[in-house]
């Protein structure tokens, strides 16, 4: 083979892809014209391509695989959107639980709102929301648990202020910012004794009534 | 095609907008995608990987990542690209598991007493032709064989496939030359190991 035709195979490869430019095209025609060697060479290659693209012995595709309903969002597996939204509703309970311990105020866990995101997704159709939500009811309980604590000390003679402060910061980790500044201020000024310590005003600032509540 | 006017109306729609729309979750709009794109990927993992089961396994993952991105698709690059780009993934990661089994010769002498004697002559020839381009396929070097089934079944553009492959158009031109020389060869001698295990 000459080294003209080498360098042409490349062209009618490209060709056959479209990729030649106006001057590869027209060296090529040029070349073509007297060449037998590269015309067989195209018709060569046309029967290989023709051969990948469409062979009798080409499989045909499986049927189109099945797609979860609408309304949930592809990105993730049920699996692994359950267990992250169980993850993430033991860590902020554990989370809370823990936070509730510590004196100083701080801000919420960034946890918090993505559990709460999912209570919210209750009244999506999707039935995967609502069993996140479901997920997310521990959480909810344990705070309905603290509330209860909290009215029960506050109806006692001598309240356990220390206690209350404990599980009133625990509760102020599980809700949003605005009922955990209004709890802080009201328990500030409950303690300072700038308010009377009436228990029917603790249970509706904690948003109880006497059959108790929840989030 | 069929008949129903929703279909055919969708059957005509573009690539972009039929995955803006299952993007939103259509199932319509998928089916369509898929009936469009689904042989053309099945002939990819086929010729890729010489194998039913596991092609068919890369059709479907393909789609479903295609499903599961869609909403975050933007057409930036053709579908087509874009599509080949995650059944290329999917195969490479085949690969990597899988090597090319080595071409059987001796079935080759033995051909006379295998196949029936009536078998015509041309279609026996054609067979035979088709069965040394597929040996002659999966002996390639995997660049070569990868970049020449993306040009010719995925209808990519050499600037694509570079991209897909991080190396130069031209050596994207070499790799696809060099491996329809080495099918070529396969097809006219029935011999393709000399041109088929060098790379650029």
């Amino acid at each position: 083979m000459s080294e003209s035709c080498e360098k042409m195979e490349v062209l009618i490869s490209k060709v056959m892809d479209g990729e030649c430019s106006p001057q590869e095209r027209k060296a090529l025609k040029l070349h073509l014209a007297e060449c037998p060697r590269c015309r067989e060479t195209i018709r060569a290659f046309g029967r290989v391509d023709s051969f990948l693209e469409s062979g009798k012995d080409l499989p045909v595709p499986p049927s189109c695989p099945k797609i979860p309903e609408p309304g949930f969002s592809p990105r993730f597996p049920k699996a692994v959107f359950l267990a992250a939204a169980a993850a993430v509703a033991a860590f902020a309970f554990l989370g809370g639980a823990w936070w509730g311990q510590q004196k100083a105020t701080r801000s919420l866990p960034p946890s918090y709102s993505r559990v709460a995101s999912a209570a919210l997704w209750e009244k999506a159709p999707d039935p995967l929301r609502r069993e996140a939500a479901l997920a997310a009811l521990p959480l909810s309980e344990a705070v309905t648990g603290y509330q209860r604590e909290v009215a029960r000390l506050l109806r006692q003679k001598d309240v356990d202020w220390e206690r209350v402060r404990r599980l009133v910061e625990a509760i102020g980790a599980l809700r949003t910012d605005m009922e955990l500044l209004t709890l802080h201020v009201a328990f500030i000024e409950k303690e300072q004794g700038k308010t009377d310590p009436a228990s029917a005003a603790w249970l509706d600032l904690l948003g109880l009534d006497d059959r108790g509540g929840s989030l | 095609m069929t008949n129903n006017p929703a279909e055919r109306q969708a059957e005509l729609e573009s690539d972009d907008s039929l995955m803006a729309r299952i993007g939103r979750g259509d199932r319509n709009a998928f089916e369509t995608l898929y009936r469009r794109w689904s042989r053309r990927v099945m002939a990819y993992a086929y010729r890729s990987l010489s194998d039913r089961a596991e092609s068919e396994d890369v059709v479907q993952e393909t789609f479903l990542s295609v499903f599961r991105s869609a909403s975050r698709y933007r057409s930036r690059e053709r579908f087509g690209a874009f599509l080949f780009r995650i059944a290329g993934n999917a195969v490479r990661s085949r690969w990597r598991k899988k090597r090319p089994l080595p071409v059987d010769c001796s079935a080759e002498e033995e051909k006379g007493d295998f196949f029936p004697s009536k078998m015509v002559e041309e279609e026996w020839s054609l067979f035979e032709e088709r069965e040394r381009i597929g040996a002659a396929l999966a002996t390639l070097p995997e660049a070569q064989r990868n970049a020449l089934l993306l040009a010719v079944i995925g209808g990519l553009s050499y600037r694509e496939i570079a991209l897909q492959e991080g190396v130069s158009e031209d050596a994207v031109a070499a790799r696809i030359c060099r491996a329809r020389k080495a099918l070529r060869k396969a097809l006219s001698e029935g011999g393709f190991e000399e041109e088929a295990t060098t790379d650029e």
